[in-house]
């Protein structure tokens, strides 16, 4: 029971990069699925629209649901375009913290549709219908020997000696497209670790603070969680109570919707001060009526440090 | 017990993901299951609208069965008959076709998925095209192969047909491609489309982002609480009805809301900019009975826009 309960706790510690080793585990088992069960290469014509609509569909769906279902989406996009008079930032510097997070997001929602391009293309199959039915292989292949027409490249997929003599004397597609799939693997953790380098260079917070900060707004976001509960769950007692009782409610104080628009605005670090979150500044500066409540900061948004994982009440 | 209670929370977090992925999965194995024990192609003229029925007959059972676990669905159409006023307010026609239209969004999950389960499998489309007499059509999939290609198009599903074994599985890979590549362009069109209205409608939200949070926290305890109340007041209710039977005597009063109250806390809830109110029981408690009769300002009704029938 004791070891259950400390497997349990290093899970829920390591739950975001767990949760990313499971979604690529599936993509990359669906993957395998797909290709054995799903998929079979048409070998005519119809080859490029067919193998490319089997590599690049999926990872578009799964971006987008990357999307939906992050929690930094509907925390960005909330009243943003409303009508209503919102506490705003100067246009300029909403317009640079929204791009930073939606570059952000898109890097977050990217791990599922990178890892099956990559788990597609080092299953080759894929690819090898695909390149099969594009001109410029066909034209390169008549260069080679004129022998060889499009027409018997369209079928290649299908007939496994052509595709082995074609793959002993010109070249094999299913290694090219294993190639570049390593490439791309290799890129894509090339490019993550210079940017989090540069990101992290170039935070103005220092690593202990940083890390302080990310430990506050989790506790924060989950305490709220818990706050939201116990409020919400008095608020509806007493609303149902009176109604079935029909009596007068007793007076019960729930933040106003400015308080709530006030603490929802996307919070700035400011060196000069110590808030971590906007909550922290809002019940810090006299419930956001002072003027240092209409200080901006600079562009180091808390929402870098919003976890997918608390999607509980996010709406997905 | 601790770590038990922890993996439910976990899980219970995630109730919306977990809903549909089971949804999913219950529809590509329902698929299977009919594709590979109910279906059987005909190989005759019957071909297309065999297969038009087995694709869109169980997506258009989903719809209903969508429609039925909604329950906006009965919030809104409860009553209509006696009252026509509740389905269209004065001055406010369009909230009727509003509600009706977020049902529809909601109850469209299970058939698109089926649909596209379907389509990337390919037997149905395979079954349903092979069967289609159009002249375009059939010139487009048969244009390089032999002259019997246009009378058997419809045997190839059965294996039956007299053109050779490369020129049929050809033939049966191209319309297999095809269904594969509109099953992928039906996915991707009702992901983006669900994204993009998804922005929209909390682009265009009046409430922020925390309040939203809290507004869905509060529809949830509130459900609960009516729950509980209703089950507390009906036990009381009916021992007092049924000692009093028993008994042969005077029944206590106890207080419960009159028909009006009722009908009122029963309408849709539209959210006022200006107000301070979650719900209708909310504003009815608060404003009395005035309130609700007052034009509708703006609709907006979150909770059951993300809900798991």
């Amino acid at each position: 029971m004791d070891r259950f309960r400390k497997a349990l706790d290093f899970c829920i510690r390591h739950q975001t990069t767990l949760s990313y080793s499971i979604v690529s585990l599936l993509t990359a088992g669906s993957e395998h699925i797909f290709s054995s069960v799903v998929f079979k290469c048409p070998c005519n014509s119809g080859n490029m629209l067919y193998g490319s609509s089997f590599l690049l569909a999926p990872a578009f769906v799964l971006l987008l649901l990357g999307y939906m279902v992050s929690a930094r989406t509907w925390r960005l996009f909330t009243g943003t375009c409303s009508p209503e008079k919102h506490f705003q930032r100067s246009p300029w510097g909403a317009c640079a913290s929204f791009c930073q997070l939606l570059v952000l997001m898109t890097a977050k929602a990217s791990v599922a549709p990178l890892t099956w391009i990559a788990v597609a293309l080092l299953g080759a199959d894929f690819y090898e219908c695909a390149a099969s039915g594009s001109n410029m292989t066909a034209s390169l292949l008549h260069k080679f020997n004129g022998n060889y027409t499009q027409e018997m490249l369209f079928k290649m997929p299908c007939n496994k000696e052509l595709s082995a003599k074609i793959s002993s004397e010109w070249v094999s597609l299913q290694a090219q497209s294993q190639l570049i799939g390593w490439f791309l693997i290799a890129s894509i953790v090339t490019v993550s670790l210079i940017s989090t380098c540069v990101t992290r260079c170039c935070s103005p917070v220092s690593y202990l603070q940083l890390k302080f900060w990310k430990i506050y707004s989790k506790k924060e976001q989950e305490l709220f969680e818990i706050k939201a509960k116990e409020h919400a769950t008095k608020l509806a007692e007493r609303n149902t109570n009176c109604f079935f009782e029909a009596t007068d409610p007793a007076p019960f104080h729930t933040p106003s919707n400015e308080d709530w628009q006030k603490i929802s605005i996307l919070y700035t670090f400011n060196s000069q001060e110590q808030y971590y979150s906007m909550i922290h500044k809002y019940v810090s500066t006299n419930r956001g009526s002072s003027a240092k409540f209409n200080e901006e900061g600079q562009d180091l948004s808390v929402l870098a440090f919003v976890d997918e994982t608390h999607t509980s009440v996010s709406g997905l | 017990m601790d770590a038990f209670q922890t993996i439910l929370k976990f899980f219970m977090n995630r109730k919306t993901a977990i809903g549909y992925s089971f949804m999913a999965l219950l529809t590509m194995g329902g698929e299977r299951v009919f594709s590979l024990v109910a279906f059987r192609c005909p190989c005759s003229n019957e071909n297309f609208r065999y297969g038009l029925v087995f694709l869109f007959s169980p997506a258009l059972v989903l719809l209903v069965i969508g429609y039925f676990l909604n329950s906006k669905t009965w919030k809104l159409f409860t009553g209509c008959w006696v009252n026509p006023r509740k389905i269209f307010p004065r001055g406010n026609i369009c909230h009727f076709f509003y509600v009706f239209g977020q049902i529809t969004l909601n109850a469209l999950v299970a058939p698109v998925m089926w649909l596209s389960v379907a389509l990337l499998n390919g037997t149905f489309y395979e079954c349903a095209m092979s069967g289609l007499k159009n002249p375009a059509y059939l010139q487009a999939v048969c244009h390089s192969k032999s002259e019997n290609c246009f009378e058997e198009l419809y045997k190839i599903a059965c294996d039956k047909s007299s053109l050779p074994f490369s020129e049929s599985d050809e033939l049966k890979r191209t319309l297999q491609a095809q269904s594969q590549i509109l099953g992928w362009c039906v996915i991707v069109t009702t992901a983006l489309l669900s994204l993009l209205t998804s922005c929209c409608a909390s682009c265009q939200s009046k409430v922020s982002h925390l309040q939203l949070m809290f507004w869905r926290v509060y529809e949830g305890t509130e459900k609960e609480q009516l729950e509980q109340i209703f089950q507390l007041y009906a036990t009381k209710l009916s021992e007092r009805n049924l000692k009093c039977f028993f008994e042969s005597k005077e029944p206590e009063p106890i207080s419960l809301p009159a028909f009006q109250a009722w009908e009122d806390a029963s309408q849709l809830y539209s959210f006022n900019s200006s107000k301070q109110h979650y719900s209708t029981i909310h504003r009815l408690v608060e404003e009395g009975q005035k309130g609700i009769s007052e034009e509708r300002e703006t609709i907006l009704d979150i909770s059951d826009r993300r809900e798991i029938p």
